[in-house]
């Protein structure tokens, strides 16, 4: 509970690392670097919208990843086949992988844990699977080449476009602070409180006036939608989509990011996400060996970790400044 | 004063076994009503029929001349009923205060937009959740724990913050299943002074419980259920001496094995 006690340290944390995040085009040259910072808040975006799902609702998803393909298709086929604006294909990717995730949140979240996981796979797998095969509209494991570049817009002389990599650096960090401080918002109201409630104890829940089918559905359909969000960003980013991008690896890859950062923590899986990013381009030179260390780093953060990065520092913390601790335990042990 | 609940002829039946068979009584407003009975008599089933957890095979549940046989748990729980459980549910992971403010959720105003938004009138519905629910958090002498965890809680506080948290949502009835298990002879007399101070506010409260001490001592009126049956109603005295009673509690043969 490191971000939760210190208020204070949490509002300086947020601020150092927003003028961090502002001045980074300036101190970093590379153009490589840039790009995986882009790829950092995409990745950011995805696993808090994971994390709505699997840690604040308690509903484990190994298909985020088709909600993240659903957005990307969605919003590079409407602006290569209708030549819709940047503006309108955004949202409409968002919308059309949040109706995907209703559609599949009404039959599923009935389940219990394990076949709800089957369940999101067989989605998963099912999209990809539409991706690789509806040939005449994605154009199969080609893929769909030519995205075009987000709008230019011009406000009398002004001049904003999206064409560079320090441009579209500003529009993601833009997007994903955003999406970080609404979902802050939601997790941290009426609605967050419920969501909680549903994952500790249904029953519960329901007996207190909770209506749990409802806020389920709800924290699917904003986490999928999300997700949408995210693959619309990625696609005019990359300007180049293929069904690879979105196989179950990927759904597995934002459960990792997750479970490193901290799961049903807030900076959790800004950690998880940035973090994993940076590891796994560093580990290229092993090749397909990378998928064995995604193994290896879930092994460890389980068995040495469970509460993910966001623990480690809360245990260096109360080890930094011990006397804090015995101050909260003080009400426990009465 | 008039029923807060009746309970008309409820029956029910898991796959051929018959939990419940046609039981039927009145609870009258600002009542501690007892529900007592062996194992298996079908006591905690009626609970979940009347909180909407099962839906009855037969029969109707009215609460304030409305009937609510069948609804959801979330519509019973917020037209006025709320229930703690035997096993403790509560909320482990989250803080106590946290598990009294999930109690204010039907009463508090406003969705999705306005919580997302953060508009003036969401921060002053946070504020009057957050006063509300350390009142009772007061009441119940739990407010120097709020911050800690709910599963870190001595036992005795836990039943307790378990009835905070179902006062929390206003309830005009309030089931407490078997609330003095596991308790010790001093938490047992800590709860009965609670009960008594929850009825003093006007709630009715609808009681099962296996201790009879407390129950008669406690109870304004009792309901004896046998098999899923009703053998015997009325005040502790009359229960007490109603030789159906000692029978189900005794065993037929427990008796004639006495006499032998």
């Amino acid at each position: 509970m490191l971000v939760k006690d210190h208020p204070n340290l949490k509002r300086v944390l947020f601020a150092a690392g927003a003028i961090g995040l502002v001045s980074v085009p300036h101190l970093v040259e590379s153009q490589y670097v840039m790009h995986l910072l882009i790829m950092g808040c995409i990745y950011t975006i995805l696993t808090q919208s994971l994390n709505l799902i699997a840690g604040y609702m308690g509903a484990i998803s190994i298909g985020h990843a088709a909600f993240y393909g659903i957005g990307a298709y969605t919003s590079a086929l409407l602006a290569l086949r209708l030549n819709l604006p940047f503006i309108v294909t955004v949202p409409c990717a968002a919308l059309l992988a949040g109706f995907a995730g209703l559609v599949l949140a009404i039959p599923s979240l009935k389940l219990k844990s394990s076949y709800l996981v089957i369940t999101t796979i067989a989605f998963g797998k099912a999209i990809h699977l539409i991706m690789i095969n509806a040939v005449p509209l994605t154009r199969g494991p080609l893929g769909l080449l030519g995205i075009p570049a987000p709008f230019m817009m011009k406000l009398g002389a002004l001049q904003i476009d999206f064409s560079t990599k320090t441009q579209y650096y500003y529009l993601m960090m833009a997007v994903m602070l955003m999406v970080m401080f609404l979902y802050y918002r939601l997790i941290h109201s009426r609605t967050g409180r419920a969501i909680i409630g549903v994952r500790e104890d249904e029953i519960a829940s329901a007996v207190i006036g909770v209506d749990v089918v409802y806020y389920k559905i709800l924290s699917f359909v904003i986490g999928t939608a999300t997700a949408g969000l995210a693959g619309a960003l990625y696609a005019h980013y990359v300007r180049f989509i293929s069904p690879e991008t979105f196989s179950i690896f990927e759904s597995i890859t934002l459960l990792i990011m997750m479970i490193v950062g901290g799961t049903g923590t807030f900076i959790g899986p800004i950690l998880g996400a940035f973090g994993i990013t940076f590891l796994l381009e560093n580990l290229r030179f092993l090749a397909t060996f990378r998928l064995m260390i995604y193994g290896v780093i879930l092994f460890l953060t389980i068995f040495f970790m469970p509460r993910g990065l966001v623990g480690l520092f809360d245990l260096l913390k109360r080890r930094l400044f011990p006397s804090h601790m015995e101050e909260k335990k003080q009400p426990e042990s009465n | 004063m008039g029923n807060v609940l009746e309970v008309q002829s409820l029956k029910m039946c898991f796959e051929g076994l018959t939990a419940v068979a046609d039981v039927s009584f009145k609870v009258r407003k600002g009542l501690i009503f007892s529900i007592i009975g062996p194992n298996g008599s079908g006591k905690t089933t009626i609970l979940n029929m009347i909180s909407g957890l099962y839906k009855p095979t037969d029969g109707r549940v009215i609460f304030s001349d409305k009937d609510i046989t069948g609804m959801k748990p979330h519509v019973v729980g917020k037209l006025g009923i709320s229930r703690t459980f035997q096993n403790l549910r509560l909320f482990n992971e989250l803080t106590v205060l946290e598990n009294v403010l999930i109690g204010r959720h039907c009463r508090l105003g406003g969705g999705l937009f306005s919580d997302v938004m953060g508009l003036g009138s969401k921060r002053k519905v946070e504020k009057q959740a957050l006063k509300v629910a350390m009142e009772y958090l007061d009441l119940f002498g739990l407010a120097r724990h709020k911050d800690s965890k709910a599963q870190s809680l001595p036992y005795g506080l836990k039943r307790e913050l378990e009835i905070a948290r179902a006062l929390a949502t206003e309830p005009q009835l309030l089931l407490l299943d078997e609330p003095a298990a596991g308790m010790n002879a001093q938490e047992t007399a800590n709860l009965v002074e609670l009960i008594r101070k929850v009825r003093d506010y006007g709630k009715t409260i609808i009681l099962i419980e296996h201790n009879i001490k407390m129950v008669m001592g406690l109870c304004d009126h009792i309901v004896v259920l046998d098999s899923g049956q009703k053998i015997s109603e009325g005040k502790a005295h009359e229960v007490q001496n109603d030789p159906k009673v000692i029978e189900a509690y005794l065993g037929t043969r427990g008796v004639e094995h006495a006499f032998n």
